[in-house]
């Protein structure tokens, strides 16, 4: 009988392991779900900016002589970001790139009154700006979901299941070096 | 414009000091009438207490009290709304010619409800509300006013007798703007309650919420601490509810709820903003009919009137929903 007891009580350990194992693997798989659904955000927002680029480019390109090599950098850096052989830290680096260059494009912008009469020009820019503002929104919502996941796989009891998953730290987005500097137009003429 | 309380009160005297006028005639009648019911009253109830009626006596003295409130409520209500007529009208212009000023209109039910701010308290049985201003600042169209919402609660007590309480959902400011994005989900921006005193569990708990349907969508971690001790945010997307609260915009709330220091609540929806701000200050009243003489014409009585207006229209300029670099103008 006691026999019996010990058993059942076993069991339902056992049991009671097993329903806690898989509530938190299921958790963990969800977390790590989050971080590519996440990932995969912002390429919907980096993709909308190449389709945009082109037609950027086309439109200043006759009232900006001064610039071509700034706009021919834009129009290399984004071909350079759409071949699909790159690794992903270089994309993303490309990325980055093109952020810098087309924020040091508005600047020059400023010294050219008729582009900004110009209702074609500033259509696209307002365009830019709010894909800009996406795409950050969405590298946000990236970094959330994975202070998230780092949290689960670090964090008791999680992080026991999150090794044998082989579950690694993942990096969050940080302001780019070029970013954060403040953007000089004398440098680009370098490039 | 100039919009200098003192300025203010130059261009409107001749119209205050007609209104003063008003005032003292209205606070005369009032006296006139209270002093003659009560000597009425009194002479009667004495008379009838001589005759031994018993406690029959008092009844001229009750009535003649009864009509004393009666006519200062009246006198008090006139007062109210020369003023909101004739100075309130006025001073909203003074502050921006494009705003309308209505003392009997409000932010209507549909408005409120569509706002969702309040969407987890039962609805409201009750629903007054008053002083609302409207008009286009800038690019932004704005609409605000006063809302006192209850609902009415039925308890039993220990014998079984039936008792009813009016108990407030939300009183103070109401605000909806144009916002300056467009955007299609429902961002909701609440008081943090759970997480301010359960830490990471309360945070758990709010996540359950959106779960289990309480609230829309899922909740949205920001990365501001300071924000995310004194508000949760739900949102029905995520990618979306950090497009419209911005790094900036998120700075811009926290120091409006600093600055109010009222837990108020913002709603993203249908490409505008709703904004509550619970206050226990009855705005844009006029001073006491008894104040002292010539109130209205101090100019600090104006410029405490425009500070309120301000305070009202501040959403606008706290928030930046007039920038309009954004594909929406």
């Amino acid at each position: 009988m006691e026999l019996l007891t010990g058993l059942v009580c076993i069991g339902a350990g056992a049991l009671g392991l097993a329903i806690l194992y898989a509530i938190l693997y299921n958790s963990l798989i969800g977390k790590k779900n989050q971080v590519e659904y996440a990932f995969s955000g912002i390429d919907v927002q980096l993709k909308k900016r190449h389709d945009l680029i082109p037609n950027l480019v086309a439109t200043v390109k006759q009232h900006m002589e001064h610039e071509r090599g700034l706009l021919e950098r834009i129009t290399e850096l984004r071909s350079r970001a759409l071949n699909p052989n790159l690794p992903e830290n270089e994309r993303m680096q490309a990325e980055a790139a093109l952020s810098g260059a087309l924020r040091n494009l508005m600047i020059a912008v400023e010294n050219y009154p008729q582009l900004r009469a110009n209702e074609n020009f500033m259509h696209l820019q307002a365009s830019l700006n709010e894909i800009e503002e996406q795409i950050a929104a969405a590298r946000r919502t990236y970094n959330a979901a994975v202070t998230d996941y780092n949290n689960a796989i670090e964090m008791f009891p999680t992080n026991l299941i999150a090794s044998t998953m082989g579950l690694k730290r993942r990096a969050v987005f940080e302001a780019e070096e070029a970013e954060r500097a403040t953007p000089s137009v004398s440098q680009l003429f370098k490039t | 414009m100039n919009t200098s309380p003192e300025a203010v009160l130059r261009e409107l005297e001749p119209m205050l000091r007609e209104l003063e006028q008003d005032r003292t005639q209205k606070v005369s009648q009032f006296v006139r009438i209270a002093l003659w019911s009560a000597v009425i009253g009194g002479v009667l109830s004495l008379g009838l207490m001589l005759y031994g009626v018993g406690a029959w006596a008092f009844a001229p003295l009750v009535i003649a009290l009864i009509v004393i409130g009666v006519v200062y409520a009246s006198k008090a209500e006139e007062w109210r709304k020369a003023f909101k007529w004739r100075v309130m009208t006025r001073l909203v212009k003074y502050i921006n010619p494009n705003l309308e000023y209505h003392p009997e209109r409000y932010i209507t039910p549909q408005e409120y409800e569509l706002s969702m701010l309040y969407h987890n308290s039962p609805t409201p049985d009750r629903y007054r509300g008053e002083d609302l201003i409207e008009g286009v600042v800038d690019k932004t169209d704005i609409r605000l006013s006063e809302l006192h919402t209850e609902y009415k609660q039925v308890t039993y007590d220990s014998r079984g007798r039936r008792q009813e309480h009016w108990v407030t959902i939300f009183r103070g400011l109401f605000i909806s703007a144009d916002f300056h994005k467009h955007f299609q989900g429902v961002t909701l921006v609440l008081p943090d309650t759970e997480q301010s005193w359960l830490g990471g569990f309360g945070q758990w708990l709010q996540s359950l919420s959106a779960k289990i349907g309480s609230q829309p969508g899922e909740l949205v971690k920001m990365e501001d601490p300071e924000f995310e001790k004194l508000f949760k945010v739900f949102s029905t997307d995520q990618i979306e509810a950090r497009y419209i609260l911005t790094p900036s915009l998120i700075r811009r709330i926290v120091e409006f709820r600093n600055k109010t220091n009222a837990p108020i609540r913002l709603s993203f929806i249908a490409s505008r903003v709703f904004v509550a701000i619970p206050t226990r200050h009855d705005h844009f009243e006029p001073p006491s009919l008894f104040a002292p003489a010539n109130r209205l014409l101090e100019p600090d009585t104006i410029a405490q009137y425009f500070e309120e207006i301000r305070f009202a229209l501040a959403v606008v300029d706290e928030l930046n929903l007039n920038t309009r670099i954004w594909t929406k103008r």
